[in-house]
């Protein structure tokens, strides 16, 4: 659930998530092959896939290309202080694409590489997205320590 | 921007120790809700009532065979009657004349009226016209040739020359050679030679 929710606009979002998920994780768990990693892996990567499916949906993926490399001064002070139900409503207020790379990138571990792949995108605009995601946080956190 | 900020991590770890709404329960109803409609969707493959094996389509090529021969066989035969039929040949028949009553006469004299068969009339030298070839015993298909009836006005019968033949590629010939010719007549007879009074026509 907690991966859903961090995807997701939404809580009502990440019960369809997460409801869809296992089903798909019912219908193909005879796919599942122990020896290519264990059972917890596999059904995260359904229900981040799951997740993915959704904000295609509701959001459109076009190509950009990052020209300069800027990195936002975040105070980690104020990160440790915030209430992590504020801070994910800062990720959710990101657009659906930037949101979706951020979490891929900064939170799951994703590369640049898988979600191009995952998403259908170049790696440059993966990273357009993840820059952009920092300037808008920054922003934003910034404007909760005014 | 290949790496992970420290303040990202801090998000990261934050975003872990969110609290989970408590929606276990509607989230376990709607997957079982969702399995069952899927197990009473029909499948991709559904069984057939109808479906025919192999060996089905084998039986059913059988019977085709087998109807297909017996009306081969009833069609063949009833072509075969329809050619050997012969046709009814109407009766000649004229009124007889009633004689006077004879002594000499041993036999009874029919009715007035009453039709008596006549023979057919058959003159010396006349032709015989066959319209019907008569019904030969069954032969080797390849042996049996059709031969047309004589037409009585043809020039072939009013010349009294035997009809000419109609050859095909299985003409058998004769075993034996008929002599040419009429006899006593001999090639030299019919050579065309010049004649004096013909040289010497006036004109």
């Amino acid at each position: 659930m907690a991966i859903a929710i961090r995807y997701a606009a939404d809580t009502h979002e990440a019960a369809d998530i997460l409801t869809q998920a296992f089903v798909k994780m019912f219908r193909s768990i005879h796919t599942f092959d122990d020896t290519k990693g264990n059972f917890h892996g596999w059904l995260k990567r359904i229900i981040i896939n799951e997740s993915l499916d959704h904000i295609k949906q509701r959001s459109r993926f076009s190509s950009l290309e990052l020209d300069t490399v800027e990195e936002p001064v975040v105070n980690n002070d104020i990160i440790e202080k915030t209430d992590a139900a504020a801070i994910l409503e800062l990720v959710r207020q990101l657009p659906p694409a930037t949101h979706a790379v951020f979490v891929l990138y900064a939170i799951d571990g994703y590369t640049h590489k898988e979600i191009g792949g995952q998403l259908g995108i170049s790696e440059g605009t993966s990273k357009w997205h993840l820059s952009e995601a920092r300037k808008i946080l920054q922003q934003k956190i910034t404007a909760i320590k005014n | 921007m290949n790496n992970i900020t420290p303040y990202e991590k801090l998000i990261a770890a934050k975003l872990e120790e969110m609290p989970v709404p408590d929606m276990a329960d509607s989230i376990w109803a709607s997957i079982d809700m969702q399995l069952d409609a899927v197990v009473d969707t029909p499948k991709e493959n559904p069984v057939h009532p109808f479906k025919i094996n192999t060996k089905g389509w084998f039986i059913i090529a059988g019977i085709a065979l087998l109807i297909g021969a017996i009306w081969w066989y009833i069609h063949s035969q009833s072509a075969a009657n329809k050619t050997v039929t012969p046709t009814p040949v109407p009766e000649k028949t004229a009124p007889v004349p009633i004689a006077p009553a004879d002594s000499s006469s041993l036999y009874p004299l029919p009715r007035k009226g009453t039709a008596l068969p006549l023979p057919p009339v058959m003159k010396k030298d006349s032709i015989s016209v066959i319209d019907k070839l008569p019904q030969q015993p069954p032969v080797d298909s390849i042996q049996v040739q059709l031969v047309p009836a004589i037409r009585v006005d043809s020039p072939e019968a009013k010349d009294n020359r035997p009809q000419e033949r109609v050859f095909d590629s299985i003409y058998l010939l004769p075993t034996h050679k008929k002599p040419r010719g009429v006899k006593g007549i001999t090639p030299n007879d019919y050579r065309i030679s010049v004649q004096k009074d013909s040289t010497h026509k006036q004109p």
